[in-house]
C-alpha cells in the first residue's frame, strides 16, 4: 500500500487535458498518473542528486507506480478560468486561462492498494515529494507528501459506471486518464512500432521524428518532450495508455457560489410532515406507523451520512442512561376521521445539520407489505411553530391521553401506574400531576375508544413491556406543561400520548 | 545584520503570505480588460474569489523594483549584477533583460542583427543538442550573463540553441487573491460647460461613464520562492545564497513600494506570514540592502558573471523569424 498526500498552498491546480486546446478551458482533474510520473522525473532531473539517487532506482520506483492505477480521494474542486488578451501590439488574441480552485488546507489523496516498495525507492520518493514544486503548469503549486497510515475512502477509481441498484441513478461520471505503460507494456509497443514502421514509405525526415519518440528506454520514452511529440503527429503520448476512471458526479463543480449563500439555520428541535397515502394508517396503529416512519428516517441517514454517521438522536441508541429521553420522538397525528396524515417528529436535544439534511431528504415511508406513503416536509422549526397546527405541542396544565399509556415498570405495592406516571414526570424534569384521573375510554372523532382498540406492541421482538393492556389518564398539573407530553412503554413511537385539554371542554 | 540562511538550507520551499488591505477606503480596482471584466471566479466553499495580481504580472513586479529607470541601471543594493542592455544604433539606451518580456529571450538580444549574446550562448551551449539538457550548465550561462533571469525563468525558444530545447523553471512565483468578494458599481459623468451635447467621438460633451470596483474582507498576496531548484542549479553556496537574498528582497521592495497596482488599486501589508519553514522570519528590506552587495561580491569572486558584468547588444533589425515561445509567453 502506498498513499500520497497532495496539497495545494496557492489553492489553485492548472492542468490542460492532453489533445485539447488551452481555451477550451477543460482541467485534467484529477491528475493523471501520467503527470505525475512526469513531474516526479522533472524533479528528479532538476532538484536531486544523481549520484545519490541514479537513474535506476527512479526507473524502479516509477515502474511500480506505473503497475497498478492509483485510486484518488478528491478535495471539493470547482472549475474557475481567467480570461486576458496577450499583450501583443499587432493583434490581441485572447486566452483562457482555467484552472481548479481548491481549498488549500485540503488534500488530494492518491493511494496505490497494492504497491510494496523498498527502502531505496521510499527514500527518493520521499525525496522527490519534498522537492517536487508543481504538478501540472508552474502555478500549481504542491506540497506532496507520503503518508505511511491512510484509512479513508477513494472516490476516484478505475472502473465502469456505478448505478444504484435501487433507484437506478448514476453515481459515478467517467473520467478518461493517461497513465504510464508498465514498463513491460512499452517494450511489446515499440517492438510493434518498430517493425510496423519498417514496413512503411514514410520520408525519411518523418521516420525520424518518429522514431526519436520511440525510444528503447522506458524512462525515456515516459519523459519525451510534449512538443516533441506533437512534431511527430502524435495525438496521445505513445507511451501512455487511457484508463477509464469514476470521479463522483460534480467532482469539478462549474460554479457554487450562484447558489446562495448557507444561512447560519435557527436553531430547531422539531419537523413535520404531512402524508399522502391511500389508504392512510388509522390512529389505532399509530406505534406501527411511528416505527414504519423511524425506520425510513434511518434508511435516509444511512444513505445521506453513511451507515456508521447516522446520529444518536435519531437512532436513540449508545445515549447516556441519565439522558435517554432527549433523542427524537415520532409521533403520527390523526386527522378528524382518526386517519394518520401528519406526523410529527421531536428532538428535543435539538436538530443539527446532519439531521437537517436527513429530514430534507425523507420523501417516503414503505410499510411491511409494499404500501408507501409519501411525505411532504411542511417545516423544520421550534417546537413553538407548530402550536397552531398540532394541538401535542401546545401548553397546558390537563392532559388527556391521546393514545393508551402503558406503564413502564411491574407495578408493586408502591408503585401502581399512578405512581409510575409521577416518576416519569420528576424523570423528565416536570412537576408531579396535582391530579391523576383514570379514564375507562377516550372520545377523540365521536368514537368512543377503549385503550384495547390501539395496536400497543412494537414489532421489535424481545422488549420488556409490563403493560399490554395500557390505560387513558387525564393528568392535572399545577402549572402550564409545553408538548410534546408521552410518557410510558412505547412513548418515542406515539404511545402515552397527550393532548392538552382546553378550559371550556 | 547578516541574513540567517542556516534555517533554508534543507527546505524545499519558502511559503510567504502577506494579508493586504486597501490604502484608502475599502474599495480596489481589479485587473481585468473593458470587455472581459475582472478575473472572478468560485472558491471550493462558494466564495467568490478575484484574481487581483497574476504570477505573470506580479513577476514583471518584481523585476520592476529592482531597476532604477531614470538612471538606466540596478537599484544600488543590486548593482553589480550582469545583465545585457541594448542599445540603439545612436548609443541610446533601448531596453535591457531586466525590462524585457522574455529576459535573456528577447528579441531585442537575441534576433538584431547583432549576434555578440547569440553567438556567445551558441558556444556555450552548443554540446546540448543531443540527449538531456543540462540544467546545471544552463544555470550557470544564465547566471552569468542574466542572473535576474534564474529566479523567473526562461525560455530560450530558439531552434539554433539545442532545438528550442532549454528551459528554466519559475523560482519565485506570486499572485494575489481576493476571497468574498462584493461588486462596488459607481460611476460619474465627464461633463462639457460649453456644450453639453457637443460630438463626444471628438472629445465634446458630457460623457457617462460607470466603473466597477471591488471590496474584499480579506486580499492576500502570495509568493513562493523554490529552494530545492535553487540548490539543484548546483551553483554553489555563495549563489544560493544570493539567489535566495535577491528572491527575498523582490518581495520586500514589492510589499514596501510596489503594491501600486492600479491608479485605484493602492495595497498595503497588513500582516505579513512566513508560512513555510514555518517561524522563519523574513529579513527587512534595510538588512536585505545591506548584505546584497557582499553576496554579489562572493559570486563575482568566483567568476560565476561575464566581465564586463554588463553585456551591450546594438539593436538593428535583422531578419524577422517568429519565435516558439511567441504565442504562449505572458510576461509584461
Amino acid at each position: 500500500m502506498l498513499t500520497l498526500s497532495l496539497s495545494f498552498p496557492g489553492g489553485r491546480y492548472h492542468a490542460t487535458p492532453w489533445g485539447r486546446h488551452v481555451n477550451e478551458a477543460d482541467v485534467a482533474w484529477p491528475p493523471d498518473p501520467w503527470r505525475l510520473t512526469r513531474a516526479l522525473i522533472a524533479t528528479w532531473h532538476r532538484k536531486l542528486d544523481h549520484q545519490l539517487y541514479p537513474e535506476i532506482l527512479l526507473t524502479s520506483l516509477l515502474g511500480l507506480l506505473a503497475d497498478e492505477p492509483p485510486h484518488y480521494r478528491l478535495p471539493t474542486a470547482v472549475h474557475s478560468h481567467t480570461r486576458h488578451y496577450m499583450p501583443n501590439r499587432q493583434k490581441s488574441t485572447l486566452i483562457f486561462d482555467a484552472f481548479a480552485r481548491i481549498d488549500p488546507t485540503e488534500a488530494l489523496i492518491v493511494h496505490w492498494p497494492e504497491c510494496q516498495l523498498n527502502d531505496a525507492q521510499t527514500a527518493l520518493l520521499d525525496e522527490l515529494l519534498n522537492c517536487i514544486g508543481y504538478v501540472g503548469r508552474a502555478e500549481s503549486w504542491v506540497e506532496a507528501k507520503r503518508l505511511d497510515d491512510w484509512n479513508g475512502e477513494p472516490n476516484c477509481f478505475p472502473g465502469s459506471t456505478q448505478i444504484d441498484q435501487e433507484t437506478g441513478e448514476i453515481q459515478t461520471e467517467p473520467v478518461q486518464l493517461y497513465a504510464p505503460l508498465t514498463p513491460d507494456a512499452y517494450v511489446n509497443f515499440q517492438q510493434q512500432m518498430q517493425s510496423g514502421l519498417a514496413l512503411r514509405k514514410l520520408k525519411t525526415s518523418e521516420l525520424k521524428s518518429i522514431k526519436k519518440t520511440l525510444p528503447i528506454s522506458w524512462l525515456e520514452a515516459v519523459s519525451l518532450d510534449t512538443a516533441d511529440l506533437q512534431n511527430a503527429g502524435w495525438s496521445a503520448p505513445p507511451a501512455a495508455q487511457k484508463v477509464l476512471y469514476q470521479r463522483p458526479i460534480q467532482a469539478l463543480k462549474s460554479s457554487v457560489a450562484s447558489r446562495a449563500k448557507p444561512k447560519p439555520s435557527p436553531s430547531a428541535d422539531t419537523v413535520r410532515y404531512a402524508v399522502y397515502g391511500k389508504p392512510l394508517m388509522r390512529e389505532l396503529d399509530t406505534i406501527r406507523f411511528a416505527e414504519h416512519v423511524r425506520r425510513a428516517v434511518m434508511g435516509k441517514a444511512k444513505w445521506t451520512l453513511g451507515e456508521t454517521a447516522i446520529p444518536p438522536l435519531l437512532t436513540g441508541h449508545g445515549l447516556n442512561a441519565d439522558n435517554r429521553h432527549c433523542h427524537a420522538f415520532y409521533l403520527p397525528q390523526a386527522d378528524s376521521n382518526g386517519l394518520l396524515d401528519h406526523v410529527l417528529i421531536h428532538v428535543p436535544a435539538g436538530i443539527d445539520g446532519d439531521m437537517r439534511r436527513v429530514f430534507g431528504a425523507l420523501k417516503t415511508v414503505k410499510g411491511f407489505d409494499g404500501q408507501e406513503w409519501r411525505l411532504m416536509l411542511e417545516h423544520i422549526g421550534q417546537r413553538e411553530d407548530f402550536e397552531n397546527v398540532s394541538p401535542i405541542v401546545q401548553s397546558a396544565s390537563v392532559w388527556q391521553s391521546r393514545t393508551p399509556y402503558l406503564h413502564p415498570w411491574h407495578c408493586k405495592k408502591d408503585l401502581d401506574v399512578s405512581a409510575q406516571i409521577r416518576r416519569e414526570c420528576r424523570e423528565r424534569q416536570l412537576a408531579e400531576p396535582t391530579e391523576i384521573r383514570l379514564l375507562p375510554t377516550i372520545k377523540p372523532y365521536g368514537r368512543e375508544l377503549r385503550p384495547i382498540d390501539f395496536h400497543r406492541f412494537r414489532s421489535k421482538r424481545g422488549l420488556m413491556q409490563p403493560d399490554t393492556r395500557g390505560s387513558f389518564w387525564q393528568l392535572t398539573f399545577a402549572e402550564s406543561v409545553s408538548g410534546p407530553l408521552a410518557l410510558g412503554f412505547g412513548c418515542h413511537f406515539g404511545l402515552g400520548l397527550f393532548a392538552p385539554v382546553k378550559a371550556n371542554e | 545584520m547578516s541574513i540567517d540562511f542556516s534555517a533554508l538550507h534543507a527546505a524545499p520551499r519558502l511559503l510567504i503570505e502577506a494579508e493586504l488591505q486597501p490604502l484608502q477606503g475599502a474599495r480596489f480596482q481589479p485587473t481585468g480588460f473593458p470587455d472581459l471584466g475582472a478575473a472572478v471566479y468560485d472558491g471550493p466553499n462558494g466564495n467568490r474569489l478575484l484574481l487581483v495580481e497574476s504570477a505573470q504580472s506580479m513577476a514583471n513586479r518584481m523585476e520592476t523594483v529592482c531597476w532604477d529607470a531614470p538612471n538606466d541601471d540596478w537599484v544600488d543594493a543590486l548593482k553589480g549584477l550582469p545583465l545585457i542592455k541594448v542599445i540603439d544604433s545612436q548609443g541610446k539606451p533601448l531596453t535591457n533583460t531586466v525590462q524585457e518580456a522574455h529576459r535573456l529571450n528577447s528579441a531585442y538580444v537575441l534576433e538584431g542583427k547583432d549576434q555578440t549574446v547569440f553567438d556567445q550562448l551558441k558556444a556555450e551551449l552548443a554540446d546540448m543538442d543531443e540527449g538531456a539538457v543540462d540544467l546545471k550548465k544552463l544555470a550557470a550561462v544564465v547566471l552569468r550573463y542574466d542572473s535576474n533571469a534564474l529566479l523567473h525563468g526562461l525560455f530560450l525558444a530558439k531552434k539554433e540553441l539545442a532545438g528550442g530545447r532549454l528551459r528554466l523553471p519559475r523560482v519565485v512565483s506570486s499572485f494575489i487573491e481576493a476571497e468574498d468578494v462584493n461588486l462596488a458599481q459607481s460611476g460619474g459623468v465627464k461633463n462639457d460647460h460649453v456644450n453639453p451635447s457637443g460630438d463626444t467621438a471628438k472629445g465634446f460633451g458630457n460623457v457617462p461613464y460607470s466603473r466597477s470596483d471591488y471590496t474584499a474582507p480579506k486580499i492576500t498576496a502570495y509568493f513562493n520562492i523554490d529552494l530545492a531548484q535553487i540548490r539543484g542549479f548546483g551553483l554553489g553556496n555563495a549563489v544560493e545564497q544570493l539567489l535566495i537574498a535577491l528572491a527575498l528582497y523582490k518581495i520586500r521592495a514589492v510589499l514596501d513600494f510596489g503594491l501600486r497596482l492600479r491608479t485605484a488599486c493602492d495595497l498595503d501589508v497588513k500582516k505579513l506570514t512566513v508560512t513555510r519553514p514555518a517561524g522563519w522570519e523574513l529579513p527587512e528590506r534595510n538588512t536585505l540592502e545591506a548584505a546584497l552587495p557582499g553576496l554579489i561580491a562572493a559570486v563575482a569572486a568566483e567568476n560565476r558573471f561575464a566581465e564586463p558584468r554588463v553585456t551591450t547588444v546594438t539593436w538593428e533589425k535583422g531578419k524577422t523569424k517568429k519565435t516558439k515561445g511567441e504565442a504562449y509567453s505572458e510576461d509584461k
